[in-house]
């Protein structure tokens, strides 16, 4: 009879001294995590197989080689900085992509002029990759008005079997190059012999070896890797000792984001040191226990609740780890309203300036 | 509840014939003294110029008298809060064992008084002596820093009660601990680690973010629940010592939880104490 007079109480003692507290926040939406491919995913990589390597003929070749989604196929076999490829439509065409679309460009006169031009970034435009300092954006530009961008003293050079080099004179005298392939990939940036090194491996011509990615990495709406110098120099920007740990300790960073609904970010990071991968692993992890706990005490609770969406977890028997973490749908159209409403009273202020006065 | 009294009062008697009342007291006294002495507080008309402690220099600016006693009133409240609570855990923790000690439990069970009124009269007795510490030490610094300042704050004798209650959760752990190992010392270590639980579920929230989410920290969200928040307590206590307002359905429910927590484990020290043989 005691022991359950003292149940009693205990549980009449937790009620009432929970009553005594500030009500609970509910726990923020699980988001989703891209941590291996879907069956959606799965099609979509086997729909994108449609380039074949254009080989020598061979008499003792009985099949022609296996076709390759051209994207993963211009991929070098290795990386200074990273190699990272954004699922560009589906992205702008997300729950989330009328409000990004509209926070990156709002209602300027830069979208409609690539509309006029025939190039819908909306429809036009698959993916966006960047390797290394080259740009590279896949689509359909075979119709697109693009050229007329183009300066008049523009030169067109043919490249391999389906490339195309342009030529623009830049004010300094110089040279800025961009490189075309079949219609369907525009390169911008880097220099030129990288924009002919990818032409290179679109022809087949390159050096042969695994790629930095393969079909299989190729989930999420943003997925690619980056080399851990890259990373290091990044977040030594901010914390100099953080980035000496990943410079000496991670090989390469694998990233996956998915944006079909909220963000969520999935990031390998690769061991090249078991020993200091741990000790980064730990490093990450106390950093965002820290934020959390500081975020709390200051009564940021939207911001404890984002970096409880954080971990850091142990990859299964080996010495590598992941990191995860996740933004949901709700904190991403509040943000996204939030630069649209900012863009437009920027729109607004200039409109009520009106022309800045000519020299 | 005339036998439960009795006993009580009887442990009452017990401890001043022990000297008890004479060590809890004279500890008192010489902390009083110790402040009395060396706190000088120089009021004019209503502000104090500067505050000394020891000699050195606290305050060299001029505010408010009200504004100084306050942040002195909750700074006090919350070492007697910690400090009454942490000497009281040591001090007390030696009753329980002594009513169990062989010989004098068989005397107590030959008396014609129920086990549980043995008990609950124990307890009673302990947490009264307590109270009448409490009152004497709250009682004496407000009158000594009344003195010393002009300014009269009864308020710090409420904000001492609010500790007393906290004591009273402390002690029925204690007393509860004996009834299955009898032991001042582990007595008196279940006191502070009552205390220091107390604090960590006051702050279960802000802790909780540490941990990863998964059953770890919902087990230990749980496990905090019915622990009485004796950190928020504390807090409590200097608020209303500092004369600063309070949500009275809050201070309501925290207290009569706290005393709610002690009852419960009161009644697992009478079922302990029903089933055990002396």
């Amino acid at each position: 009879m005691w022991l359950v007079v003292a149940a009693l109480l205990l549980a009449a003692g937790a009620w009432l001294m929970r009553g005594a507290e500030p009500p609970e926040r509910p726990p923020p939406p699980p988001v989703r995590l891209p941590t291996r491919m879907n069956s959606d995913e799965r099609q979509r990589a086997s729909n994108r197989r449609t380039w074949v390597p254009l080989a020598e003929p061979d008499a003792g070749q009985v099949a022609p080689p296996p076709a390759k989604d051209p994207v993963l196929a211009m991929m070098p076999t290795e990386v200074k900085r990273g190699a990272v490829v954004a699922e560009f439509n589906a992205i702008v065409n997300s729950e989330l992509g009328g409000l990004m679309t509209d926070c990156l460009f709002g209602e300027g006169d830069f979208l409609g002029e690539l509309r006029d031009a025939g190039l819908d970034p909306t429809t036009n435009i698959d993916r966006v990759a960047m390797i290394d300092d080259s740009l590279v954006v896949t689509g359909d530009f075979k119709n697109a008005g693009w050229r007329k961008f183009l300066p008049d003293d523009a030169v067109a050079k043919g490249y391999g079997r389906q490339g195309e080099l342009i030529e623009v004179k830049r004010e300094d005298g110089g040279v800025e190059t961009f490189a075309t392939w079949g219609g369907q990939m525009f390169v911008a940036g880097g220099d030129e012999a990288s924009q002919k090194a990818i032409l290179d491996r679109l022809d087949g011509n390159g050096p042969q070896g695994a790629r930095v990615m393969d079909e299989g990495m190729a989930y999420g709406e943003v997925y690619g890797v980056l080399a851990s110098n890259a990373l290091a120099d990044l977040i030594g920007r901010q914390d100099a000792r953080l980035g000496e740990t990943i410079r000496q300790s991670a090989k390469s960073v694998q990233v996956h984001m998915d944006v079909s609904h909220d963000v969520g970010l999935v990031a390998d990071v690769g061991s090249q040191d078991p020993a200091r991968t741990e000790e980064l692993r730990r490093a990450l992890g106390s950093a965002l226990s820290l934020a959390r706990m500081q975020a709390q005490a200051q009564g940021k609770t939207e911001q404890a609740d984002l970096l409880d969406l954080a971990h850091v977890r142990s990859a299964e028997g080996g010495s590598d780890f992941r990191l995860e973490a996740g933004l949901p749908y709700e904190f991403m159209e509040k943000t996204f309203r939030e630069c649209i409403a900012q863009r437009k009273e920027r729109a607004l202020e200039r409109k009520d300036a009106g022309p800045s006065p000519t020299p | 509840m005339r036998q439960l009294l009795r006993v009580a009062l009887d442990l009452l008697l017990e401890a001043a014939r022990r000297k008890w009342f004479l060590a809890l007291f004279g500890a008192i006294t010489f902390v009083l003294l110790l402040l009395g002495f060396s706190l000088q507080l120089d009021v004019i008309d209503g502000a104090i110029a500067g505050s000394k402690l020891f000699g050195s220099l606290l305050f060299d600016d001029i505010v408010s008298a009200n504004q100084v006693m306050a942040g002195l009133y909750k700074v006090t409240a919350y070492v007697s809060f910690y400090g009454g609570a942490f000497f009281l855990a040591i001090a007390c923790s030696d009753f329980a064992p002594e009513l169990l000690a062989p010989g004098r439990i068989e005397h107590l069970l030959s008396l014609p008084v129920s086990r549980w009124q043995l008990l609950f009269g124990t307890y009673v007795g302990v947490v009264t002596l307590a109270a009448l510490g409490v009152l004497y030490g709250a009682g004496g610094l407000t009158v000594l820093l009344g003195l010393k300042t002009g300014v009269w704050n009864f308020k710090l004798l409420l904000g001492s009660g609010v500790g007393w209650v906290g004591f009273c959760a402390l002690y029925a752990v204690m007393l509860t601990a004996n009834f299955f190992v009898r032991s001042a010392a582990l007595s008196g270590a279940l006191g502070v680690v009552t205390l220091i639980l107390g604090v960590v579920a006051s702050f279960r929230e802000s802790i909780a973010v540490a941990m990863e989410a998964g059953p770890g920290r919902e087990l230990f969200g749980w496990a905090m629940l019915p622990i009485p928040r004796l950190g928020t307590l504390a807090t409590v206590s200097a608020h209303l010592a500092a004369s600063e307002p309070l949500d009275g359905e809050m201070v309501g429910r925290l207290l009569v939880g706290c005393l709610i927590f002690s009852a419960a484990l009161l009644s697992v020290a009478a079922w302990r104490f029903e089933r055990k043989d002396f």
